[in-house]
C-alpha cells in the first residue's frame, strides 16, 4: 500500500493540523447522531481520526520514515465504512474543544478513500454517472424537474436581479417544499427568475459530499455563467447542503467571487418581510417546533432567520428542541447516507418525531428537502407520528 | 551512564518527530484562498479571542463545565511545574526564580489531585466506556509523575545539588554520577516518557482554535 498513494496529498494544511490537533477527549461521542442510534465507538468522530492519524504516521511521519509500515487493507476498509457511514452533520466539530471542522473533514477524507478505490459505498457509486446524463442524482428525467409542482399562476422573468434555485431533492423528492417556496416568491412581488428545467442542474453536493469531485468544476461553472447571464445579483435556494456549497464551494469552482449573492430563502423572505414586500394575513394557532438542519445552522450559520419567519405569523408558538441552533441534532438525512445505512437514518429521524412530540408540537416544522423527505419516510411503519410541514408551506397557509 | 544514552536517544528522537511534524505541515499546501473561511473579525481581535480560547479552554467550558475545571488546573499546574523545573537547568537562577519556584511547589502538590478528579470524572460519566487507550494511558503517566514528583518534594527529598549537577552535566555533556534516589530515577524515567508522548495537538490546536473562531462567531 504504501507509496500507492500519499494519505496526506490532496489534503490541505488546515485538515492536517485538524487531523493531528484532535485529543482524543471524546467529547463528541456524547453528541453525535451515529454514535446516539448504533453505540458502535469504531465509527465514531474521535475513532476516525485516530485511524487516520495512524495512516499518515504509518506512512509519512517519522515513524513512515523509519519503519514504512504498510497499511493493512482490511483497516482501510473499516475506516472507509465509518467515514461514509456519517452523516456529516458536523456537530462533532461544533462541541470539539479544538474546534475542529469535520463537517468539511468528512467529505475530505472521504474523498481521500474514493481515490483509493475504496469508496464510495452503494448506490453512491452511480452518481456521477446518473448526474453527468440526467442533471440530477434521482435519475429523473430533466424535463420532468419543474412539471409536477410549479404552481400554473406564477410568471418567471427571462432576466431578472433574483434567481430561484428548487434544486433536485426539492424538485424531485419535496415537491410541497419548492412549490411553496415559489409562492411565497410571488406574494413577494418581486420580480424573479429560474433557469430551464434542463438548465438547472445539480449543485455539486451530493458530488461533493461522496468524495467524488470530478465533475464539480463543470457543473460549477455552467450554473454560475447561466445566471450571470441572466443577470442574476441574487440567488435564492431553500436547500441547506445547495445554500452550503454554493456558499463555500462554488467560488473555488468557479475560480473567482461567484457574481451574484447567496440567500437562504428565509433570509430572503425576512428582508422582504422588513421592507413591507408582503403581508402575514392569518393566524395559525399552533404549537410548532423548528429543527435545524445541519447544513443551514452549523453550515451556513442561518439560525434566527427561520425564527423570525415563524414568529411573524400571528397565533404561532414556536417550541425548541433540546438541542438547537448550531447545537441541532441531525434527522439522519445528511451526509448522502440515508440511502446506504437506511436503518440508522430511520432511527435518527424517528428520534426527532419523537421529541416533536414530547415536546407537545402540533407539528414539525423543517426546512431542508432531504430532512422533509427522511423525517416522512421515517414515519411509515411506526407508531408515533406527528404532521410535517415546510417552513414556506406553513407561510403560504398564513398568507 | 545507560540512562544519559537514554536521555540522548529520547531528546534527538523528540526532536526529530517535532521538526518531521513542523515539515510535514509547512510542507502542504495552504488552503485555497476561495475556500477559506471568512470573517469580518480583525486580525487583533481574532488573536486575542484565540488566546483567551486556549488559555482558557474556552470551548471545553461551553460544553463540559466538570471536566473543564479539570482540565484547565492541570494545564495551569503543568506549566507552572515545568517552569519550576528549569530551576535544574538554568544557572545561575534570577533571584525573582524563587517566587516562581515556590509557585510550583503549590502547583506540583495540586496536580495529582487533578488528574485523579480528571480520571474519576472521565470514567464516572455516561460515556465512561469511551475514555480511550492512549488518553487513559497519558493520565496514568501524568499521575505517576506528578504524584513521585510529590513525594520527592515533601516525603523522601533527593539531594537537590546532585539533582542539579546531574541535569546540567546531560545538557553540557560534563555527566556526572546518578543522584542517590530511586524515586528521582523512577520520575526522571517517566518524565522522558512524557517527552516521547508528548500529544500532537500542543502545537496544531492553536492553530485550529483560531479557524474555529473565524468559523464559528
Amino acid at each position: 500500500m504504501k507509496g500507492m498513494y500519499s494519505f496526506i496529498e490532496g489534503l490541505s494544511r488546515k485538515e492536517v493540523m485538524e487531523i493531528k490537533a484532535c485529543t482524543q477527549c471524546r467529547e463528541c461521542l456524547r453528541y453525535c447522531p451515529v454514535q446516539e442510534v448504533t453505540g458502535n465507538v469504531s465509527i465514531s468522530p474521535a475513532e476516525k481520526i485516530r485511524c487516520y492519524r495512524e495512516f499518515i504516521n504509518s506512512t509519512a511521519g517519522l515513524k513512515g520514515w523509519i519503519l514504512g509500515k504498510d497499511i493493512d487493507r482490511r483497516l482501510l476498509e473499516e475506516f472507509t465504512r465509518a467515514v461514509f457511514e456519517c452523516t456529516t452533520c458536523g456537530v462533532c466539530g461544533e462541541v470539539c474543544p479544538v474546534g475542529i471542522d469535520t463537517q468539511r473533514l468528512w467529505p475530505m477524507l472521504r474523498r481521500k478513500m474514493v481515490k483509493r478505490g475504496l469508496g464510495p459505498i452503494g448506490s453512491q457509486a452511480q452518481m456521477p454517472g446518473v448526474i453527468e446524463e440526467t442533471g440530477n442524482p434521482y435519475n429523473q428525467p430533466p424535463e420532468e424537474r419543474y412539471r409536477r409542482w410549479f404552481p400554473e399562476d406564477v410568471e418567471i422573468s427571462d432576466k431578472a436581479e433574483v434567481a430561484y434555485y428548487a434544486g433536485c431533492t426539492g424538485a424531485y423528492q419535496a415537491q410541497p417544499m419548492v412549490r411553496s417556496d415559489v409562492l411565497v416568491l410571488k406574494a413577494i412581488s418581486k420580480p424573479f427568475t429560474m433557469l430551464d428545467a434542463k438548465d438547472e442542474v445539480c449543485c455539486g453536493f451530493p458530488l461533493f459530499i461522496t468524495g467524488q469531485h470530478e465533475l464539480l468544476e463543470g457543473l460549477v461553472k455552467r450554473l454560475v455563467d447561466a445566471y450571470r447571464e441572466k443577470g442574476v445579483k441574487e440567488l435564492v435556494c431553500s436547500c441547506p447542503c445547495c445554500v452550503n456549497m454554493m456558499v463555500k464551494d462554488w467560488p473555488y469552482y468557479y475560480g473567482k467571487e461567484l457574481p451574484f449573492r447567496i440567500l437562504h430563502i428565509t433570509q430572503y423572505v425576512v428582508r422582504a418581510l422588513k421592507e413591507g414586500c408582503f403581508r402575514i394575513n392569518r393566524e395559525i394557532k399552533e404549537r410548532v417546533i423548528y429543527h435545524d438542519p445541519c447544513y443551514l445552522s452549523r453550515g451556513v450559520n442561518v439560525i434566527s432567520e427561520p425564527r423570525d419567519v415563524l414568529r411573524a405569523i400571528p397565533g404561532l408558538e414556536l417550541l425548541e428542541f433540546e438541542h438547537c441552533g448550531r447545537m441541532s441534532r441531525c434527522c439522519g438525512a445528511g451526509g448522502a447516507a440515508r440511502k446506504v445505512f437506511h436503518d440508522n437514518a430511520t432511527a435518527m429521524a424517528r428520534l426527532t418525531i419523537d421529541e416533536a412530540i414530547e415536546k407537545g408540537a402540533d407539528r414539525l416544522v423543517l426546512s431542508c428537502p432531504a430532512c422533509y423527505e427522511k423525517v416522512n419516510e421515517a414515519m411509515n411503519d411506526y407508531h408515533r407520528k406527528i404532521p410535517i410541514v415546510d417552513i414556506m408551506e406553513l407561510l403560504v397557509e398564513a398568507i | 551512564m545507560l540512562i544519559v544514552l537514554f536521555t540522548y536517544i529520547v531528546l534527538v528522537a523528540a526532536y526529530i518527530k517535532g521538526i518531521s511534524n513542523i515539515i510535514l505541515l509547512f510542507g502542504l499546501k495552504k488552503e485555497a484562498p476561495l475556500l477559506r473561511s471568512k470573517t469580518d473579525v480583525s486580525g487583533a481581535e481574532l488573536l486575542l479571542a484565540t488566546a483567551a480560547d486556549v488559555i482558557f479552554l474556552r470551548r471545553l467550558f461551553r460544553i463540559n463545565k466538570i471536566l473543564w475545571i479539570g482540565e484547565f488546573l492541570f494545564h495551569i499546574t503543568f506549566i507552572i511545574v515545568v517552569l519550576a523545573h528549569l530551576r535544574y537547568i538554568i544557572h545561575p537562577l534570577p533571584r525573582w526564580w524563587s517566587h516562581l519556584v515556590c509557585a510550583g511547589k503549590y502547583a506540583g502538590l495540586l496536580m495529582p489531585f487533578v488528574l485523579l478528579y480528571i480520571l474519576v470524572v472521565r470514567i464516572s460519566i455516561d460515556y465512561k466506556k469511551y475514555i480511550s487507550k492512549g488518553n487513559l494511558l497519558l493520565i496514568v503517566l501524568l499521575i505517576l509523575l506528578s504524584g513521585s514528583g510529590v513525594l520527592m518534594r515533601f516525603v523522601m527529598r533527593p539531594d537537590i545539588i546532585a539533582v542539579k549537577g546531574f541535569v546540567i552535566g546531560i545538557f553540557t555533556f560534563q555527566w556526572t554520577h546518578l543522584p542517590d534516589s530511586i524515586l528521582f530515577v523512577f520520575h526522571y524515567l517517566l518524565a522522558l516518557l512524557l517527552v516521547l508522548y508528548l500529544p500532537s495537538h500542543i502545537l496544531t490546536a492553536p492553530f485550529v482554535m483560531a479557524e474555529a473562531r473565524k468559523r464559528q462567531p
